[in-house]
């Protein structure tokens, strides 16, 4: 389900799973991958820094950090907080 | 599928036989404190931490003067590994002076000094469990805050209390939650430390290696934790190049220490400023590192969370013998901490301000025209205006001088 709701995505049903897709010629920036947020768990050290400094609440630190894509705004503010370049934000 | 299990029932006295009078979420210094004090009370108290081992792993340099005890209580001595008598502090250029604490002061062994805490608030009559991860908090039908909803070996709980402490540290989305508090990225400092071995320095000092190139805006530390073991860890302000890539030019520079070997790894995001103004809602108090109730000019923040923890469990206690957990009742702990350490904080906070808009070269100047005893009173927020006269010695530092006073 897309959270970011930028209004200028439609879905599409291909074999069975719900695809979302830009219209016509627009790319819908999430699942292009130009809009993400990504954690890479193998460098994380479970220190919650990025959970500190998120304004929106959208991360939680359990065995690995739970991102909330509903919450996040992908400000990019936990990857700069971040000790070890674990989190990557990608923007357009 | 996940049993919802009944509430633990508590072991107070106090009206409902499954109402805890406080749930106390982290089993932090700032926690456990608050939790003792309210036991003390004769209040039924329930503490809850995520971690497997409370006090494990651990996320600080674990220093802490021995003047704190004053408060923390006496120390044992297996939550101590290395008694020290004061700081070195290193001029970007090398040049150092030893501040010596009056009383001196200890490098400790967090994962026992944690647990040595929270054993105190068991003895006073708190209920403890470790592993148990708080996800949400519950309101009551008045809005109030009045319970949690937890998780402990897969089984979900929901548990009621007359009032939550949030003492989660910096660490948890609850406080954000509950009030709106986090920490903006200008206001931490972003750190890496190694627990090493095999380490030469002298034992019974706490090293620190101010320097804009080396750690900018923080500063590097190196703490003795006896027979050549020592965190080594650096704090810097949040940007693109990571703490790792500093502490390796660091250790570039000093053999005495990249020689040994890491045996432990942490990392963390210390608050250095940006105290929380509200720390209480309706049925809810938020202490400690979680208020980012942290000394700015150092990011220690053992001693504030016991300070912030105890005296949060003052205001609650009055507040439950009255039977008003409201928010106006409840922000008595605002003014109290305000009074006795926010204000005090907030001159810190100045403080480091001041002192990151230095260059190298000003802080060379300043380690040679500052007396030790300067220094240690600076740390305390006190004696701004010595150092203010310091700076105005130069014509370009007059205006960041002007800040401090
Ligand atoms: C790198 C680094 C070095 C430091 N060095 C020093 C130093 O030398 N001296 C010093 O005095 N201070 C130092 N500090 C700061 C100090 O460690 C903290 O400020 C202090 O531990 C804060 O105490 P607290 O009780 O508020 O929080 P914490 O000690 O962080 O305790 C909070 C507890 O809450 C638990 N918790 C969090 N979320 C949940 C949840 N959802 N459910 C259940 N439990 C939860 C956590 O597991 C944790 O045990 C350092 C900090 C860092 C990052
Ligand atoms: S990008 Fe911003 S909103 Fe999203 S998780 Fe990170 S800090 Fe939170
Ligand atoms: S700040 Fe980085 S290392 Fe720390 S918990 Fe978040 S992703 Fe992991």
């Amino acid at each position: 389900m897309c959270y970011t709701r930028c209004g200028e995505a439609y879905f599409t049903v291909y074999k069975g799973l719900l695809i979302q897709q830009g219209i016509q010629n627009i790319p819908c920036l999430r699942v292009d991958g130009f809009m993400a947020w990504n954690v890479n768990n193998d460098k994380c050290l479970r220190c919650g820094g990025c959970v500190s400094v998120c304004p929106t609440a959208a991360l939680e630190l359990r065995d690995n950090v739970i991102h909330d894509e509903k919450l996040c705004t992908l400000c990019g503010v936990c990857e700069k907080a971040c000790p070890v370049e674990a989190i990557k934000v990608t923007k357009p | 599928m996940r049993r919802v299990r009944k509430s633990l029932p508590s072991r107070g006295d106090k009206g409902d036989e499954t109402m805890n009078d406080v749930i106390v979420i982290g089993a932090g210094p700032a926690g456990t404190a608050c939790a003792k004090k309210l036991a003390e009370e004769g209040f039924s108290v329930k503490v809850y931490d995520k971690r497997a081992e409370i006090g494990a792993p651990k996320r600080c340099g674990e220093g802490l003067s021995e003047a704190s005890q004053a408060f923390v209580g006496k120390i044992p001595d297996r939550c101590i590994a290395q008694k020290i008598k004061g700081a070195r502090l290193y001029a970007p250029d090398g040049r150092y002076l030893d501040a010596i604490l009056s009383s001196g002061g200890f490098v400790l062994e967090r994962k026992v000094f944690d647990k040595w805490l929270a054993e105190e608030a068991v003895k006073a009559g708190a209920a403890v469990q470790a592993n148990t991860f708080i996800s949400d908090l519950v309101k009551d039908e008045r809005g109030y805050f009045a319970g949690v909803k937890g998780e402990f070996l897969g089984n979900e709980f929901e548990e009621k209390a007359r009032v939550v402490v949030c003492a989660t540290g910096a660490e948890s989305p609850l406080r954000n939650k509950a009030l709106g508090v986090f920490s903006k990225l200008n206001s931490i400092d972003s750190c890496i430390q190694y627990e090493m071995t095999n380490v030469d320095v002298v034992p019974d000092l706490i090293h620190i290696y101010l320097s804009g190139v080396l750690a900018p805006r923080g500063y590097v530390w190196v703490f003795p934790k006896g027979e050549h073991r020592a965190n080594v860890g650096l704090g810097i302000i949040p940007q693109d190049k990571k703490p790792g890539a500093y502490m390796d030019e660091f250790l570039k520079l000093h053999p005495e220490i990249s020689k040994g070997s890491i045996l432990e790894v942490n990392a963390g995001c210390v608050p250095v400023g940006g105290m929380a103004k509200d720390m209480v809602a309706n049925g809810f108090v938020l202490c400690g590192e979680g208020a980012n109730h942290v000394n700015p000019i150092h990011g220690g923040g053992i001693k504030e969370a016991v300070l912030s923890g105890q005296m949060a469990a003052d205001v609650i206690a009055e507040c439950l013998k009255k039977n008003d957990i409201s928010k106006t009742a409840l922000s008595k702990f605002n003014d109290v901490w305000w009074k006795e350490r926010g204000n005090h904080l907030k001159r810190v906070e100045k403080l480091r301000e001041t002192l990151e808009k230095l260059s190298d070269a000003d802080l060379n100047d300043l380690v040679d025209a500052l007396k030790p005893e300067d220094i240690i009173e600076f740390a305390r927020g006190a004696k701004l205006s010595v150092l203010a006269k310091v700076l105005m010695r130069k014509p370009r530092l007059v205006s960041i001088a002007r800040h401090l006073l």
